[in-house]
């Protein structure tokens, strides 16, 4: 197999090539390790790669293929997972310099379900220090670059399992999503991240501290719509060591990809998302719906009449919940987070309680407003507005996008947040797919928000969207790095 | 605000500067309008949402 055809390859046609036996396991995993090894110096997609442990893995499961033990569609499979996910015996960082030696003694529930389902490991990504950014700029890792333009940073907190995705240095990712962290870097990377439901997926093994409680969701990274669908099917479900999990039966994530939309309506939130759109992104985000409408989707605005309290309701929530997690390191490692952190949790510690209490019924004005609009539409379609921002522009807090100067930060948080927060705060389940590119290059994402647990409608959008824009189809040009 | 600053910072044993408490002061008071915002809305008879209602609508 060459590197071009490595670059185009989905998990959909390598699985039915593993299971004829027509690609080696193998093979493909050592591929992917010489890819790593080529690239990973300027990318810094992974902080360990584990290379002798997945070619044991390679064995092992071309082995079981060929006796007739095939487990699953993700089977011989190379992935990534991020580095906030407990793994059994390997580092675990949650990109801080206080877990920077931690190796966990047990598996997050869906690196194990992962493991039942025979993928490969090939190592773990890359984050914002503790998932507490967008950027992946890690003070203490390194900062991930992105593969469309390696001036850039690739989003985050999921920019190392984006920008491996990107650069074909695996075929999916698991990332975590409390703000965006999945979405964005997806966007940003010209990829496919999906957030589901709350509770869908378990998040048991997830570092504590790198994602609110009730903000927190694992997602998937891939680089296409029908390959997100077969990973989440392996690692969607209740999980009883995850006392937030949900008891509500999965689907068949595949099942109604390639079918029609025509039948279905999309809502508008203009209202909130026309100011979030700068540059070329208004033109790209209208040459979606266009495209939407082309197959049949009937497009409708909405009135969600908080909708502009929700980066605060979900800075309230999430910065309360989570410098409770942090309370114990703040009290004894306090210097090892990086200042910019440090800052942000002794702020939260002033926050008043009362101020959390009604945050949440704010929150629940939203969670109705939504659920009244849903009763009018199927999925809701937003920009994932900011594309990927120089490395450097990040420290100014000011990028360009298509000549326009756009501030990356405010009081409510970062800006690119503001596109995703919203479906944190009420845990729709969303995707980011991407929809285009800037005048400078950069990929633009386009995000489809479906009903509570409705994560197929959302796939089967997705995936017509996808198909029929066709961008998906570019890719980075990498060849003369390494 | 800087007196409840410095309690914190003898009781978690930060040590931090004149410098950082001005920062962090002025992140405090840039944040006041998102309390404010929050408090200037009609919650009476809301219960705190604590997760997605499952039964959710469906078509």
């Amino acid at each position: 197999m060459t590197e071009s055809e490595l670059e185009n390859l989905t998990i959909a046609e390598s699985s039915e090539r593993i299971k004829s036996g027509e690609l080696s396991p193998v093979e493909l995993t050592d591929l992917f390790l010489q890819r790593i090894a080529r690239l990973n110096r300027s990318v810094n997609a992974y902080t360990t790669v584990l290379a002798d442990s997945a070619r044991a893995e390679a064995k092992v499961a071309e082995q079981e293929i060929r006796s007739g033990n095939y487990r699953s569609v993700l089977h011989g499979i190379p992935i990534s997972i991020k580095d906030n996910l407990a793994t059994i015996g390997v580092p675990t960082t949650g990109g801080s310099k206080i877990l920077a030696d931690w190796k966990p003694d047990f598996d997050a529930t869906v690196v194990a379900k992962l493991k039942a389902a025979g993928v490969i490991t090939l190592g773990k990504t890359n984050m914002h220090e503790w998932a507490l950014g967008g950027t992946t700029i890690n003070p203490f890792f390194g900062t991930t670059r992105n593969p469309w333009d390696l001036a850039r940073v690739p989003g985050g907190s999921s920019g190392g399992s984006a920008a491996a995705v990107a650069a074909a240095m695996c075929l999916a990712s698991i990332g975590t999503d409390s703000a965006g962290s999945v979405r964005n870097p997806a966007a940003m990377c010209g990829i496919v991240g999906l957030k589901p439901t709350y509770g869908r997926v378990s998040c048991f093994g997830g570092v504590p501290g790198t994602g609110a409680y009730s903000t927190n969701h694992f997602g998937v990274l891939t680089r296409t719509v029908k390959d997100c669908a077969l990973v989440l099917q392996e690692i969607a479900g209740y999980d009883p060591k995850d006392p937030l999990s949900a008891a509500e039966p999965t689907d068949v994530y595949s099942a109604k990809i390639g079918r029609e939309i025509g039948y279905l309506k999309a809502g508008l939130i203009g209202s909130y998302y026309d100011k979030l759109m700068f540059g070329k992104v208004e033109q790209i985000f209208a040459a979606a719906l266009r495209q939407l409408e082309l197959l049949g989707i009937k497009t409708e605005q909405l009135s969600i009449p908080h909708m502009d309290l929700a980066p605060a309701v979900h800075t309230v929530v999430s910065r309360a919940e989570l410098v409770s997690d942090h309370d114990h390191y703040l009290r004894t490692r306090a210097r090892d987070y990086s200042p910019e952190l440090l800052y942000r949790h002794i702020h939260a510690l002033m926050f008043p309680a009362g101020s959390y209490v009604t945050a949440q019924r704010v929150r629940r004005l939203l969670a109705e407003e939504f659920e009244r609009a849903f009763e009018r539409v199927d999925v809701i379609v937003t920009p994932v507005s900011i594309p990927a921002p120089k490395i450097e522009e990040c420290g100014r807090g000011v990028t360009d996008v298509d000549g326009e100067k756009v501030s990356l930060r405010d009081a409510r948080g970062s800006t690119w947040g503001l596109s995703t927060v919203p479906f944190n705060v009420t845990g729709h389940p969303a995707i980011s797919v991407c929809c285009g590119f800037t005048g400078a290059g950069q990929p633009v994402g386009l995000q489809i928000v479906g009903r509570p647990f409705e994560e197929s409608t959302v796939l089967q959008v997705a995936a017509r969207y996808e198909e029929a824009a066709g961008w998906y189809r570019r890719k980075p040009q990498l060849s003369g790095i390494g | 605000m800087k007196t409840w600053l410095q309690k914190l910072d003898r009781e978690y044993g930060f040590q931090l500067t004149e410098a950082e408490m001005d920062r962090i002061l002025n992140e405090v008071t840039a944040a006041e309008p998102l309390f404010e915002q929050l408090n200037a809305v009609d919650v009476r008879g809301k219960t705190p949402f604590v997760r997605l209602d499952v039964k959710g609508p469906k078509k």
